[in-house]
């Protein structure tokens, strides 16, 4: 079964593994570390981390801010792959696992987008402007909304995980120019900084670190549920197709 | 002071959609076990 679809390059219509795995032990598992790791990283961002001299107590937004934005790159890096997979091998699961990435991948770029005018605000004076990084980042937001609006467009499985893994691989491409957009152009945005020399005071880093491994841990959970729900969600629509 | 509010707002925001997205995942995910499509939307 396999090796014809690879070899005509076709997604399958049907699936052979009807039934639905229950919740894994590594689900349960990342959520608690999620779960342990929130409060920790909250005594740290307003206890253990010092202010910063020149934004004062706003800069502690950065400690949610960031690691949603690091990890969004990371679910639409995962989008990506998946994509190539599902196109090369013609195995649904991959698209299983790009369409749960890119959902929980919005819902990181969102927490940026309501993170960072708050963030703004008090040290830029604006909650917004039309800066090259908060420009191409709004840009990539709507890539990654308009796939799971095209997702429910098309009802047919193999044409909605080609078309929307097609949708995957290139929107991925707004990734690098977000990254880079600091560099490229004019930016009222602060560069990263965070690894070099003279970047981030040990303190702000070990609780900018602790908030990557949390919202890390929260992806894996959150991919993990959110797949397992597409998965239950579409065995129900074949149910009632039948 | 006023920046504070900011910090605050930041967090319960940022805690209302991560928290707020898993609680519908785990109500979605445990309808469509049940077989309550209605129930999943």
């Amino acid at each position: 079964m396999s090796i014809e679809t690879e070899a005509t390059g076709h997604i399958d219509e049907t699936r052979d593994d009807a039934a639905v795995a229950p919740p894994s032990g590594r689900r349960k598992l990342f959520g608690i570390l999620t779960l342990v790791l929130l409060p920790i990283l909250l005594v740290m961002a307003f206890l253990y981390a010092p202010e910063d001299l020149v934004q004062g107590p706003a800069q502690r937004i950065f400690y949610i801010h960031v690691p949603s934005a690091w990890i969004g790159f990371l679910a639409f890096f995962v989008v990506f792959v998946s994509s190539i997979a599902l196109l090369a091998t013609g195995d649904r699961k991959y698209d299983d696992v790009a369409a749960a990435s890119a959902e929980v991948g919005v819902i990181f770029t969102t927490a940026v987008l309501i993170t960072g005018p708050l963030w703004g605000r008090p040290v830029w004076g604006v909650f917004w402007t039309w800066d090259p990084r908060l420009t191409s980042y709004l840009m990539l937001w709507l890539i990654y909304l308009s796939y799971i609006v095209l997702r429910g467009y098309v009802p047919e499985p193999a044409r909605r995980a080609r078309f929307s893994a097609v949708l995957g691989i290139v929107g991925f491409f707004d990734v690098p120019i977000v990254y880079l957009s600091v560099r490229w152009w004019r930016s009222e945005h602060p560069l990263q900084l965070v690894f070099q020399r003279a970047g981030l005071p040990g303190q702000m880093l070990v609780t900018l670190l602790v908030g990557v491994a949390t919202f890390t841990f929260m992806y894996l959970y959150l991919l993990s549920l959110r797949t397992r729900t597409g998965r239950l969600r579409e065995r129900s629509d074949e149910e009632v197709t039948q | 002071m006023k920046d504070v509010g900011y910090v605050i707002a930041a967090y319960i925001g940022a805690a209302l959609l991560y928290g707020g997205y898993a609680l519908w995942l785990r109500i979605r995910e445990r309808a469509l076990e049940r077989g309550d499509r209605a129930g999943a939307r």
